[in-house]
């Protein structure tokens, strides 16, 4: 039996996590009670954050479809297979979708490889969760603890949990919290001193009441979301804590969304997904699922290939399918959402023929005669 | 061979990266070197003095990585025992309350007490590690990233710093502050751990050796081997140092009871305070899998008719309900569940007082005593 510290994968709070491994296997979790952000606390999804691991979907070879049907086949065939088809299309005719879920170094991996192909369309998915403005300057998740006043767009008890023990010590302390969201749910309501629901973000945003206005600005406020989703809403909050002087936190969606980005591969949200996939006829995703939004455009495209660690509903309308590492198989960091990169460490080894994401990139621009200046996490972390 | 004795590891690294004798780390080689155990169980620090992390040792050249106390790391092995080790022949390093989960799930027939040599500390409290980060920062004034040891004594915990620099607060002053040992530690009445094979601390010790009580057949029959194969030296401790050891233990007991009264009783949440607490719960079971003696297989929390569709917060006379009824017989009041509450519910107030209150029933100790727990009691 060991004990190994690691950073938790399920949202952005980035929470310190231990998995238990007996036998070379991941039998549990167990609490990291040094970790700053969450002392040793986690959520349910924490908890059963090394359950994918052993995902009964889970990929262990490259595969090939033949007349509808996959077939394994060895690295060698489908890097060679990718290699010739991404060669074929016009650099504009082809896109790559990144991962929040993946780490700093599988993301500059794949921007690289982009970069050295001149591919333009590239981006990772943030579905429905708030754009990060990486221009703009953020609270900590320390200061929600401090703050005298919170206004919390959406549920962050239920969400990111450990982000509402903060809004909770706070009131513990004596703030004050509103919560306002388009959905009532029980545990925000219960837990805030007052809670406004909303048809539009937008509309509340534009017309904030002064009462709200007055105690952003005389208290030591923040602003904390993860339901603002539209560019306009979070550009409207940002506003307002600028306008009284808040600090302000928003809550990104993947482990990594936040990384990705700063590592330089464009957020994407939902709508901008969708018009990059319908945009190609090469498609090359690395660990998302963007056929959970809109299947229709995926099937349009000519070639896809999908790198993931499980068989996903995107993967199974691939022509090539690559088994990647999941994230206690490998190294690598994730940055989260108050911006602080964190080291995970490889507890146990992918299953089969699996490799680490950013591996698979190297060795595919290698069959490609394309060198990305890395054979290393270490080299990779040299050069962000 | 007398009760109390002192007891120094003979190997000179051992005694270097000891707390105090090596006694601890020397039985444990002693056990591995003889394949009297299958591995060790203990603590080895990680990252820092804030970090500690259960290992479990196979090769006995690895043991000096465990050597030491750390008081900045609030585990409990029980569960890990249960879960994990429950089939080998293993030594662990126990503070009572480790002890006490062993001794509970040994009468669930979860552990067996014949494959387990329990090496007691006694224990003073433990303090979460970031609460003693930030409170070494706030009230010491330096970086907590400087400390390189800690200790408590004499009612002080006192940090050493790279530079050999000592400072020291009153434990008092910091827990009036609301910092120091864990709320479920400054109730904790049993101080040392005669519920384990020995109990081994530094009251009563002498520079460079360790106080070790036997508490066990078991005990006294380690000691005497470990001792004729050459891994301890021992001597005989002298009557004042017994005297003062028996005096500190009566203080922190006395200290335990009044924080009990002061914890359970005078600032004891109302029930209104109660409802706000569960109003926070959002069912993540952290409660349920941190506490040492939960071990229901099929758990009825998780029965359709109460998890209601996850549902949050649930009902809670439903979740915490069972609970309560499930275990506020055994509890130990070991803390690890309002330690992984991710809500910052104070859960062990409500089993340590309930425990408590059926304690002034049936006269049961959990953990302590060899009978089973009342409601178990079929006799
Ligand atoms: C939290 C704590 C509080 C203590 N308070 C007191 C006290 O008030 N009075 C007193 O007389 N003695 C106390 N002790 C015991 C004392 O510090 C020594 O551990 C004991 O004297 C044995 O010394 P040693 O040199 O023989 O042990 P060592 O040979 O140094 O071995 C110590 C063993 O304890 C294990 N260990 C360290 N930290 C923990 C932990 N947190 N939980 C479980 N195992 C651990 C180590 O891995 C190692 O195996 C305390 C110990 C701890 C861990
Ligand atoms: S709050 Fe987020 S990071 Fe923390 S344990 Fe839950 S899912 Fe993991
Ligand atoms: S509960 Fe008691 S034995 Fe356990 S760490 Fe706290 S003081 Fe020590
Ligand atoms: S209820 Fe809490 S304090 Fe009591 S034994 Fe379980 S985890 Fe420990
Ligand atoms: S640990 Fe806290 S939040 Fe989680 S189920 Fe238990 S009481 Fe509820």
């Amino acid at each position: 039996m060991k004990i190994i510290h690691t950073i938790c994968p399920c949202c952005s709070v980035g929470c310190g996590v231990d998995l238990i491994v007996k036998d070379n296997k991941v039998v549990g979790t167990y609490p990291y009670k040094r970790h700053p952000i969450n002392e040793g606390k986690i959520c349910l999804n924490g908890k059963n954050s090394y359950k994918i691991i052993y995902h009964e979907k889970r990929l262990k070879k490259p595969l090939i479809k033949k007349n509808g049907e996959f077939v394994e086949a060895t690295w060698d065939e489908a890097l060679e297979l990718i290699g010739n088809k991404l060669k074929s299309y016009n650099p504009e005719d082809i896109g790559f979708i990144a991962s929040g879920k993946c780490t700093n170094e599988d993301n500059y991996a794949l921007k690289k490889f982009a970069e050295a192909l001149g591919i333009k369309n590239i981006g990772h998915c943030i579905c429905n969760s708030p754009k990060v403005c990486l221009d703009k300057e953020i609270a900590s998740i320390d200061d929600i603890e401090n703050a005298e006043f919170i206004l919390v767009f959406g549920d962050v008890f239920g969400i990111n949990a450990l982000i509402g023990r903060r809004v909770i010590k706070a009131k513990e302390r004596g703030a004050e919290v509103i919560a306002v969201d388009k959905i009532e749910k029980e545990i925000v309501k219960l837990n805030s001193d007052e809670f406004i629901k909303v048809n539009d973000f937008v509309e509340f945003l534009n017309n904030p009441n002064d009462e709200m206005v007055k105690k952003l600005k005389e208290k030591n406020s923040i602003i904390i979301f993860n339901a603002l989703t539209k560019e306009e809403e979070c550009d409207l909050a940002y506003k307002l804590a600028e306008k009284t002087n808040s600090k302000i936190l928003p809550i990104a969606k993947h482990c990594n969304t936040v990384g990705a980005t700063m590592v330089g591969v464009p957020a994407l949200n939902k709508d901008e997904i969708i018009n990059l996939i319908k945009s190609v006829k090469c498609l090359y995703i690395m660990g998302e699922n963007p056929a959970l939004i809109d299947d229709k455009a995926l099937k349009n495209v000519e070639f896809l290939v999908v790198q993931d660690i499980i068989m996903s509903e995107t993967a199974e309308l691939a022509d090539v399918v690559l088994p990647s590492a999941c994230w206690a198989e490998k190294e690598g960091t994730f940055t989260n959402t108050e911006r602080k990169t964190q080291k995970i460490n490889k507890v146990v080894n992918p299953p089969g023929e699996a490799l680490e994401d950013w591996r698979i990139i190297k060795n595919l621009a290698e069959k490609m005669g394309i060198d990305l200046g890395f054979s290393s996490i270490e080299e990779i972390q040299k050069n962000f | 061979m007398d009760k109390y004795l002192l007891v120094q590891a003979t190997d000179e690294e051992i005694l270097k990266n000891a707390e105090c004798g090596g006694a601890v780390t020397a039985l444990f080689k002693y056990l591995l070197d003889k394949k009297l155990v299958d591995g060790v169980l203990a603590l080895k620090k990680g990252e820092d003095i804030y970090d500690g992390i259960p290992t479990f040792i196979t090769d006995s050249n690895e043991l000096i990585k465990t050597a030491g106390s750390l008081h900045c790391a609030p585990t409990n092995f029980g569960k890990l025992i249960k879960n994990y080790l429950a089939d080998k022949r293993i030594a662990v390093s126990v503070k009572p309350c480790d002890a006490m989960a062993i001794r509970e799930l040994a009468k669930l027939k979860q552990v067996n007490l014949d494959n387990i040599y329990m090496i007691g500390l006694n224990c003073g409290g433990t303090i979460s590690p970031i609460t003693a980060m930030k409170m070494i920062e706030l009230f010491y004034e330096v970086d907590p990233k400087d400390v390189v040891k800690e200790e408590i004594d004499k009612g002080k915990f006192i940090i050493e710093l790279k530079n050999g620099e000592h400072k020291a607060i009153k434990i008092d002053e910091l827990e009036e502050k609301g910092y120091g040992r864990r709320k479920n530690c400054q109730r904790c009445e049993l101080k040392i751990p005669r519920n384990a094979d020995l109990a081994c601390g530094n009251w009563g010790a002498e520079e460079g050796w360790t106080f070790v009580e036997i508490c066990s057949e078991k005990g006294r029959e380690l000691i005497e081997n470990a001792e004729r194969e050459g891994y301890i030296k021992i001597k005989e401790p002298s009557k004042k140092n017994i005297e003062i050891r028996e005096k500190i233990e009566k203080i922190m007991i006395k200290l335990a009871k009044s924080f009990q009264k002061k914890h359970l009783e005078e600032e004891y949440p109302s029930i209104e305070k109660w409802y706000e607490y569960w109003n926070r719960c959002i069912k993540c079971y952290g409660c349920r899998d941190a506490c040492p003696i939960c071990f229901c297989k099929e758990c009825r929390l998780e029965a359709d008719y109460i998890d209601e569709n996850g549902k949050i917060p649930p009902d809670p006379i439903m979740f915490q309900g069972i609970r309560l009824s499930h275990i506020s017989q055994s509890c130990i009041n070991c803390g690890q569940c309002e330690d992984a509450c991710p809500m910052d519910i104070p859960l062990s107030y409500i089993f340590h007082r309930m425990q408590l209150k059926l304690r002034n029933i049936y006269g049961y100790i959990p953990g302590v005593d060899n009978k089973m727990p009342p409601l178990f009691d079929f006799e």
